[in-house]
């Protein structure tokens, strides 16, 4: 498939997703929404596969399956009340996602000198991460397995403020370290 | 947390999109920016409902407050006992009370909350909602932005129940009316309707805009506990005179009063 084909049905899907979250404005054609927007992202990943030529890989197909299977059965499980616990983990499993493309990215090419791919990847790594262990704290807070309660701990700003300054260290490490080896 | 779950949304769609630029892959991109943009934009909006920082919710100012709370307690917890045991005494006159109020009652607004959730009452609040438009009365459902547990929790719960989505006014559009309102119906909703919000500094919702439901003439509350909610600060709106509490499930109490 040549790219401008691919970028132009690329752009129709788009703006089949936000037309359909649009929809979502009023709860009469919410569902109408929602569906449009569904089937819009499934056509945008299956023409993603074929752009890259891996529309046979029969073991993407496996995972894909795998997945859409789980996920079906838990939405279809899963009662009004949990609703909002299963929206924040298949939110924080969205951002682990991104979080496992960026260390692949980093792990596979670590010899790019490409300084643009370095830092977005490592900007996709801390945000999809940070997505994705928030997401999952608040999933069990909201399912009521950790205590809803605010915790305070002790000296909470320094452990936020060093951690913080870790993950830009690091960030910079990974960003600066020489290419063609993948730990120091 | 509300808020937090929606950043954590839009930060998973700021983190798809800023894969997709290391994977050259843009609509990976443009996907993730949609997710993002709407993510970031419905947290401003609730950080203004709240009248806070985003800056102050993320470092977690929101327990600052609990030592202060906790040494009121006693005091609130005696008078408590007070308001339970002159309730007890009118007791017998209450009932009749509420049927009367109810009967007077033109203008009424429904105040839902995480409670209702929790009690899954959406459908006897439909029912509710049934019973008192068919005797023509007024009524609206007023939805706090950040009442619930997730953004829109209380119009999706709502809508569910089929209840006209024409009938639930926001914060904005509704708080000049408790003013001439008749009755409000409190349905498991506490920090959104607290009157702390307004005086209790050093607490996690001072500042916050609430529904003005202490403005109404008459208050029928039905809440599980009088206890405080998720913001851990009492509830001023329990001792005013013209508040009746319902304690217990809420679809137990509410089929109770109204017979639905």
């Amino acid at each position: 498939m040549s790219n401008s084909l691919y970028y132009t049905l690329a752009l129709i899907c788009v703006i089949g997703i936000i037309w359909g979250i649009r929809l979502m404005n009023s709860p009469k054609t919410a569902i109408s929404g929602n569906l449009l927007g569904a089937i819009s992202l499934s056509i945008t990943v299956l023409l993603t596969l074929l752009k890259y030529g891996i529309l046979s890989d029969y073991v993407l197909w496996a995972g894909m399956i795998a997945g859409g299977l789980i996920g079906y059965y838990i939405s279809i499980k899963v009662t009004m009340l949990k609703i909002p616990q299963m929206v924040a983990l298949f939110n924080g499993l969205g951002g682990g996602a991104s979080g496992l493309v960026a260390i692949i990215i980093l792990a596979e090419n670590h010899n790019i000198e490409n300084l643009f791919i370095k830092i977005t990847a490592v900007l996709g790594l801390i945000v999809g991460w940070v997505t994705f262990s928030g997401s999952i704290v608040a999933a069990l807070k909201l399912d009521q397995k950790i205590s809803q309660k605010p915790i305070q701990l002790k000296k909470h700003n320094l452990i936020i403020g060093i951690s913080s300054a870790l993950t830009c260290i690091f960030a910079i490490l990974l960003i600066i370290k020489p290419s063609g080896s993948l730990l120091f | 947390m509300p808020i937090t779950i929606s950043l954590l949304n839009s930060l998973s769609g700021v983190a798809g999109a800023v894969t997709g630029l290391a994977i050259y892959d843009p609509v990976l991109v443009a996907v993730g920016g949609i997710v993002g943009a709407a993510g970031l934009i419905l947290t401003q909006v609730m950080c203004k409902a709240m009248n806070r920082s985003l800056t102050s919710i993320l470092i977690g100012k929101t327990a600052v407050a609990y030592g202060k709370n906790d040494s009121d307690k006693a005091g609130v917890a005696f008078a408590e006992n007070d308001i339970n045991r002159e309730k007890a005494i009118k007791q017998e006159s209450e009932e009749e009370k509420i049927k009367r109020i109810i009967e007077e009652a033109k203008s009424i607004v429904i105040i839902p909350g995480y409670g209702m959730a929790l009690a899954q009452a959406q459908y006897i609040v439909k029912g509710l909602y049934e019973k008192l438009t068919e005797e023509g009365k007024e009524v609206k459902f007023a939805i706090h932005p950040v009442a619930g547990r997730m953004p829109g929790h209380m119009n999706v719960l709502l809508a569910e129940a089929d209840i006209p989505y024409d009938s639930l006014f926001e914060l904005d559009d509704i708080n000049d009316e408790f003013s001439c309102t008749d009755l409000v119906i409190v349905v498991g909703a506490n920090d959104v309707i607290n009157p702390a919000a307004n005086t209790a500094e050093g607490t996690p919702i001072y500042g916050m805009p609430i529904l003005n439901a202490h403005l109404a003439k008459n208050i029928i509350i039905f809440n599980k506990v009088t206890n405080p909610g998720y913001a851990g600060v009492q509830n001023t709106l329990y001792e005013l005179d013209k508040v009746i509490l319902k304690l217990g499930d809420a679809k137990d109490t509410i089929s109770e009063v109204f017979g639905v």
